[in-house]
């Protein structure tokens, strides 16, 4: 139970850091546009197409996005040996994980609503009372990218190489959390499909990672 | 002399001797498929390559598991040997079915899920290569790499499903499914030689690679 606590506590540490320094979020955003307007320009004005690759778009501006944020955490945790002091000071180091992936949670999911608002603007996607449950969608997505990110960052975060290995580890891994939430997403502007389908599978991916991740924590970032 | 005796001593020939005769009775000697022709010919590599490539890749997930938990320096080099042999048996797997995809398909490339799935497995793999060779602490090494030995295996079963997940063009089972086999038995035989020959070497290569990685840590201590 402390571990959850302090779990929240580092995560409620992460977002008013992210609040008042706007640091890490504002960039995610700036990336996200920039990959969205670049995106849509190389396929070209076919609105059609584009509004049915909507969900894949997202997907992979989310996907990019994870990797700026992530990375963005841990280099504020590692700064100034902060990170080997909350190892220290924590009654179980495993919370710095968890605090993480919540923290990380939260932005990813604000930046992929706001994607879903741009999408509507730019993509001619309709979002109507029945499109509603691309929130949960996006939450669950969020969660397991997010669990995903925090533990690759946490193996990749104290090696010289870590700008290239980061996305080199990070973005296979990430393949099954993008193929359901695409998929989910489809299913919901579609209207039919297997959506409880995929959204159980995006939740199984968050539990199977942050399940690994607490396994396997103390080994991965056992500062040296 | 090598320890071990003559068998050790020629293992390797064997194996490689067993490797070169399925190959010329799968490519030169059994009768061509009444349907497809020579071509069909390439699954006699192309499916025991991916066969070894997923026995090598739960081998690293297996003694990725181990090493976390009983920390013995064997499972981590067993586990590196199993991704360079499992990277080297996929990379030649999406190779020959490539060369059939042009002769059978028209094209080198589809974006089939079972192609695609499983070219983004090669990459995890290729990755958690590179995560080894970022990292010059052994133990270190050992731990960061078991720990993404563990998560790399998530791509193994989308790559399995992925065929039922999505409509494909790659070819359903043919024998491991219900019912009878839907290949001709002596086709069937050459194909059972073939993946149990490649599996032998699979052993065989592996075995070196862990004991050449014994022997380098061995030097690096001196």
């Amino acid at each position: 139970m402390s571990m959850v606590r302090e779990a929240l506590e580092l995560a409620r540490k992460d977002i008013v850091t992210e609040i008042r320094a706007r640091d890490a979020l504002p960039s995610a955003i700036a990336l996200g546009a920039t990959a969205l307007f670049v995106v849509a320009l190389s396929i070209g004005p076919d609105v059609e197409r584009l509004r049915s690759l909507a969900p894949a778009l997202v997907g992979v501006v989310l996907a990019f996005a994870t990797i700026t944020l992530a990375d963005r955490l841990d280099a504020v945790d590692r700064a100034d040996d902060a990170f080997v002091a909350l190892w220290l000071v924590l009654d179980d180091p495993r919370a710095i994980l968890l605090g993480r992936v919540i923290s990380l949670t939260a932005s990813l999911f604000v930046l992929e609503l706001g994607l879903w608002v741009s999408a509507s603007l730019l993509l001619d996607v309709e979002l109507t009372a029945a499109t509603v449950v691309l929130v949960p969608v996006a939450l669950l997505s969020s969660l397991s990218a997010a669990s995903v990110a925090a533990l690759v960052m946490t193996l990749v975060g104290t090696t010289p190489q870590r700008t290239v290995l980061a996305p080199t580890l990070l973005l296979p891994l990430l393949v099954p959390t993008l193929l359901s939430g695409v998929q989910a997403a489809s299913a919901v502007l579609a209207g039919s499909g297997p959506l409880v389908l995929w959204a159980s599978v995006s939740g199984a991916e968050a539990l199977l990672f942050v399940g690994v991740g607490l396994l396997t924590y103390r080994e991965a970032a056992k500062p040296a | 002399m090598i320890r071990g005796g003559w068998f050790r001593a020629h293992s390797g020939m064997m194996v490689a001797g067993a490797v070169a005769v399925v190959l010329v009775t799968g490519l030169m000697l059994v009768p061509a498929d009444a349907s497809q022709g020579d071509v069909q010919r390439l699954m006699y590599v192309h499916v025991p390559a991916a066969w070894v490539g997923y026995l090598a890749f739960l081998v690293v997930f297996l003694a990725s598991v181990g090493y976390l938990w009983r920390r013995t320096a064997r499972l981590d080099h067993l586990a590196a040997a199993c991704a360079e042999v499992g990277v080297l048996f996929t990379a030649v797997a999406i190779a020959s079915g490539s060369i059939w995809g042009k002769a059978t398909w028209g094209k080198w490339w589809d974006w089939d899920p079972r192609l695609t799935t499983t070219a983004i497995m090669l990459l995890a793999y290729a990755a958690y290569l590179l995560l080894r060779q970022s990292i010059a602490d052994r133990r270190r090494r050992a731990r960061l790499a078991a720990v993404f030995g563990v998560l790399a295996f998530v791509n193994v079963p989308v790559v399995h499903f992925s065929v039922l997940w999505w409509r494909s063009l790659h070819q359903p089972p043919t024998i491991l499914r219900p019912g009878d086999p839907t290949i001709d038995h002596l086709l069937l035989a050459q194909l059972i030689a073939s993946v149990a020959v490649f599996s032998l070497a699979f052993v065989w290569l592996v075995r070196e690679r862990v004991r050449l990685e014994r022997i380098r840590e061995a030097v690096a201590d001196v």
